[in-house]
């Protein structure tokens, strides 16, 4: 039993070990199949913290930062319903200082962070909606 | 060594079982109670606030699901977001400066309970007794308490 026991508490730590080598950020929005066009979504997502949105020449979603000469390029990776964030770049512009020119990692993270929550804010607000919908079709 | 192969197999079959024993528990709300006795426990009060359960005994599952997500949006201080959702229950998320936690809301045709899912950084839970997280830091009761009191007045205003 003991034995059972021990595989059973390290395959919890090995998938508790893997779950955390993924950045938050990371993490997929789920939106599951309450939003049909996930454009306007973005496009009201990315204004909460400056970011632009941009799509390449295949029609997917990007989105740039340019805050105190940090510039952030990401992309908006949409599959399996949910909406998750790629980091494609980062640069750090105008920089003399060779010591300098690194795009501050905690500031990196917050500012990806934020970036999930805004849109994982505006999933929401699209979900109550469809939820208040249902909800008074019913009564 | 097909011995040896097979001991393997059946090692790795019991320990699947009770790894997936935790997911194919039924999620349901019940009525808090507190055991008063553990020895890793925050205070009372604070577990209460959090895990208390809600009546919601006549509202239909289509306003109890709105009013939940209505309520996430209308914490004070901090919106929740969506983070998925199962038969009987939704996930709500938190991030703070780097902590994040994910609480799960259970509800059925009487009661909502809130309880904890999964917890990155600061909030992950102490000593968690089927849901209840009975040790944490403070700002984790203080902040999912805010939650839980929107969700309550949200099915007081349905």
């Amino acid at each position: 039993m003991t034995r059972y026991i021990l595989i059973y508490l390290l395959t919890l730590l090995t998938f508790s070990a893997n779950a955390s080598e993924v950045n938050r950020y990371e993490q997929p929005v789920p939106y599951l199949n309450y939003i049909t066009n996930i454009e306007p979504v973005l496009q009201k997502a990315v204004q909460y913290y400056n970011w632009q949105l941009k799509t390449d020449e295949q029609g997917q979603f990007l989105a740039e930062l340019l805050y105190k000469d940090n510039r952030i390029n990401i992309a908006f990776i949409n599959e399996h319903n949910s909406i998750a964030i790629k980091l494609l770049s980062t640069k750090k512009e105008n920089c003399k200082k060779k010591k300098r020119c690194k795009v501050d990692e905690d500031d990196l993270q917050k500012w990806l962070v934020n970036l999930r929550r805004a849109v994982g804010v505006e999933v929401t607000i699209a979900i109550k909606k469809q939820a208040m919908k249902t909800y008074l079709a019913t009564e | 060594m097909i011995i040896l192969g097979t001991k393997m197999l059946k090692n790795s079959l019991i320990a699947t079982f009770f790894l997936c024993l935790p997911l194919t528990v039924i999620a349901e709300p019940s009525v808090l109670k507190v055991n008063k006795r553990l020895k890793l426990k925050s205070s009372t009060k604070y577990i209460q606030a959090v895990h208390k359960e809600i009546n919601v005994t006549g509202k239909s599952p289509e306003a109890i699901k709105f009013a939940i997500l209505d309520g996430m949006l209308r914490t004070k201080g901090y919106k929740w977001t969506f983070e998925g959702e199962g038969k009987g229950y939704i996930l709500a998320g938190f991030d703070w400066r780097g902590d994040t936690n994910i609480m799960k809301i259970e509800f059925n045709d009487s009661l909502i309970q809130l309880k904890y899912h999964q917890a990155w950084g600061d909030y992950v839970c102490k000593n968690l007794i089927e849901g209840v997280c009975y040790k944490n830091d403070r700002s984790y009761y203080n902040y999912v308490k805010n939650l839980r009191i929107s969700i309550e007045q949200q099915i007081s205003n349905l």
